[in-house]
């Protein structure tokens, strides 16, 4: 039997966010601000958790994104959590965001168009 | 590089009124010298966010200030060079100027760097500064792609992305210091979405 990966849990600061990965309960989340200076280091946990996961992954999940503000150092870090959720099947990212977050919305376009149909975007208000 | 300094003198109080005129004639809410880290980084952008919710910006635009501090003062911190040597130091260090008037937002930083890495910079800006809008998506997402996920290598991508997102070319300048090294400025500024 393949091993599951263990829950990663990590509080929101002020600059980086909450990062929820859990197994057992199937919650991937990442929200808040993500502008850490060294993004590789602080997102490797996530990369290793997925890199776990990919082996004995669940039938069906999403990885929800909802975040104020990233870095361009988080940006790239994102496209690769992104393309290693795409190898599994019926896996989606749904990204949250403000309807009024004009640059938001513009970075999950750019998203979109880099990675296709696996990102659902779902705009909130206010 | 030729000295311009203001001669203080004896007079150092004088000095403490100009220089305070000055920053207040250039409408300057922030400025800094000294090393830049992961905790200034921090103060600072918390600090301006704070600042500009007292203005009547919009959300857009405070977003796109706090933005571009970050990029900027993250660039300075990973990719500022030694002065003597031209080696890289880090954190690094170097000037860190905000400031506004009625149209704009302007960020602008100054750091040491080895004299060769003057041409790449160059190149670079000034390719970013003569894309437009739509070449400049094309190009940013080009260069995500194909960015390893190594900390170095994202120099390019904090300057495309600044011109990304606020729409406006980088000024830049390099003052050579001695044969190894230059004192690179470079000016971003943010429109003022009412």
């Amino acid at each position: 039997m393949s091993k599951k990966p263990s829950k990663i849990h990590l509080k929101q600061t002020e600059q980086t966010p909450l990062v929820c990965l859990d197994y057992e309960n199937t919650v991937m989340k990442i929200s808040g601000i993500s502008v850490p200076e060294n993004a590789t280091e602080f997102y490797k946990p996530v990369l290793d958790w997925l890199e776990v996961y990919s082996q004995a992954p669940k039938e069906k999940a999403v990885f929800s994104i909802f975040l104020d503000y990233f870095n361009t150092a988080s940006s790239k870090i994102f496209l690769e959590v992104m393309k290693r959720l795409k190898k599994i099947a019926n896996h989606k990212i749904e990204w949250v965001c403000y309807s009024d977050d004009e640059d938001m919305l513009e970075a999950i376009q750019d998203y979109k168009e880099m990675m296709g149909n696996i990102i659902v975007e779902r705009i909130i208000t206010r | 590089m030729e000295k311009t300094t203001v001669n203080i003198g004896s007079n150092y109080m004088d000095f403490v009124c100009k220089f305070h005129q000055t920053i207040r004639s250039q409408n300057i809410i922030l400025v800094y010298e000294g090393e830049i880290n992961q905790s200034i980084t921090k103060a600072f952008s918390s600090m301006t966010e704070q600042n500009l919710e007292a203005e009547a910006d919009s959300s857009v635009t405070q977003k796109r200030v706090y933005h571009v501090m970050v990029e900027c003062l993250q660039n300075v911190s990973k990719h500022a060079d030694s002065e003597k040597t031209g080696e890289p130091i880090i954190p690094g260090r170097g000037i860190f100027i905000v400031s506004h008037n009625e149209s704009d937002y302007t960020v602008t930083t100054g750091n040491v760097i080895a004299n060769d890495k003057i041409e790449i910079i160059t190149a670079m800006l000034n390719k970013f500064n003569a894309l437009n809008p739509d070449e400049i998506k094309e190009e940013y997402k080009r260069m995500i792609k194909e960015s390893r996920l190594s900390e170095k290598a994202g120099a390019g991508l904090g300057f495309i992305d600044i011109v990304k997102k606020t729409g406006n070319k980088i000024e830049f300048h390099f003052e050579k210091i001695n044969d190894k090294t230059s004192f690179f400025v470079q000016k971003s500024s943010i429109n003022r979405e009412k």
